[in-house]
């Protein structure tokens, strides 16, 4: 057998060779690594395992987070929505309607205090000659008619709202849709100015 | 029970799990070891170089794909870490073997054991780098013609050329030595 590879040894005598090469070769010392390596081999293979599971926790825990940023947002808008409409129109109406109600009380404190005077009689007949009676009753509140309209003083003229504050009140009223309120106090309040000039919205 | 496949461990390694990684370190560490030493020789240098191939083995677990063979795909990454070491420490022209040295007589059939074996560690240090890396993929870590090819980044025929030549010439020294290689078969 040659050994030359020039020459085109046949197939059949290099696995010869190769065999006769690996028998050689498995008698070699079987190096194997040091214990150590062995330890530090095994224990990167565990950190970047622990690296893994500590990013994937982290991408998981942002994720979570992002969660409850959207929560919050949602339930933080859903707050304000709420808080808007306590201060929508209607609640403004009747705040309004308080103030209406704290000038009523006035009215009826006055009215239980001097009463039956003859001053209160003498302005009490000075007030119809220039409102009529139900338009007086009528024009502030729904409580005031529930008020005696005797006991009404005789500055009950002057107590009127005035023209520019009614007229909000109306506009209020009208924006909020309470149709037949609005009828009311309209027709109140064109008794009470009926040269007032009503404003677009108003005087149709 | 079945035992696992190599490429079954990885996938598992990959997806968290440490014993199988162990499993797979005891199954290859032996045969990819000695595949390094045997390259540059030195302990000390052999063994951080199989360090770093394992480091990089490890890193790489997420691009590992069942599909490749474990061993190949491992002893790509050695090679590759290898042959890095070779480019920093080596002069470029040691790394392109001269393929047409080497002719002899034939083997002998008797080689007196020890004196075989030291020649045989001899005539491997000896190789040039190609033919060395190609044998020591065959018979270290038992890889086919395409495999070797495959890593290698050369074809079949180009693989069996270095390995003829790789023999011829471990046949050579051992035959000049110790009057040749023995044959257990």
């Amino acid at each position: 057998m040659t050994t030359d590879p020039r020459n085109r040894q046949p197939e059949q005598a290099y696995e010869q060779d190769l065999e006769a090469l690996r028998s050689a070769w498995d008698r070699l010392e079987k190096a194997e690594p040091p214990d150590l390596t062995n330890q530090a081999v095994l224990s990167l293979a565990k950190r970047e395992l622990e690296a893994q599971g500590r990013a994937f926790r982290k991408r998981r825990s942002f994720k979570w987070l992002g969660a409850f940023a959207t929560a919050t947002i949602v339930v933080l808008a859903l707050t304000l929505t709420i808080e808007q409409e306590q201060h929508s129109p209607v609640p403004a109406i009747e705040e309004a309607d308080g103030i209406r109600l704290d000038r009523v009380k006035e009215f009826a404190d006055e009215a239980e205090a001097p009463a039956d005077t003859a001053a209160v009689k003498a302005g009490r007949e000075n007030l119809s000659k220039h409102v009529p009676r139900q338009n007086v009753a009528s024009a502030p509140a729904a409580e005031m008619k529930m008020a005696d309209a005797d006991a009404l003083p005789e500055s009950a003229e002057n107590e009127l709202p005035g023209a520019e504050d009614w007229i909000e009140q109306l506009l209020l009223l009208k924006e909020s849709g309470q149709d037949a309120s609005l009828a009311e106090e309209l027709a109140a309040f064109r008794a009470a100015y009926p040269d007032y000039v009503l404003p677009p919205g108003l005087d149709d | 029970m079945q035992e696992r496949t190599d490429e079954d461990l990885m996938t598992a390694y990959a997806q968290g799990n440490i014993e199988a990684f162990e499993l797979l370190y005891n199954r290859h560490r032996g045969p990819l070891y000695r595949y390094v030493l045997r390259q540059v020789g030195d302990p000390a240098t052999a063994n951080d170089l199989y360090q770093g191939s394992w480091e990089k083995i490890i890193k790489a677990r997420r691009r590992y794909t069942a599909s490749a063979p474990f061993q190949a795909w491992m002893f790509r990454i050695a090679h590759n870490h290898v042959m890095d070491y070779f480019r920093r420490v080596r002069p470029e022209r040691e790394l392109a073997a001269d393929h047409t040295q080497a002719s002899g007589p034939g083997p002998e059939e008797q080689l007196q054991r020890e004196k075989q074996i030291a020649g045989l560690r001899d005539a491997i240090d000896r190789l040039p780098a190609d033919q060395k890396d190609t044998l020591l993929l065959k018979l270290d870590a038992g890889l086919d013609i395409q495999t070797i090819a495959d890593i290698t980044g050369t074809n079949r025929e180009a693989v069996k050329s270095r390995l003829r030549y790789a023999v011829a010439k471990l046949k050579q020294a051992l035959t000049e030595e110790t009057g040749g290689i023995a044959d257990d078969h």
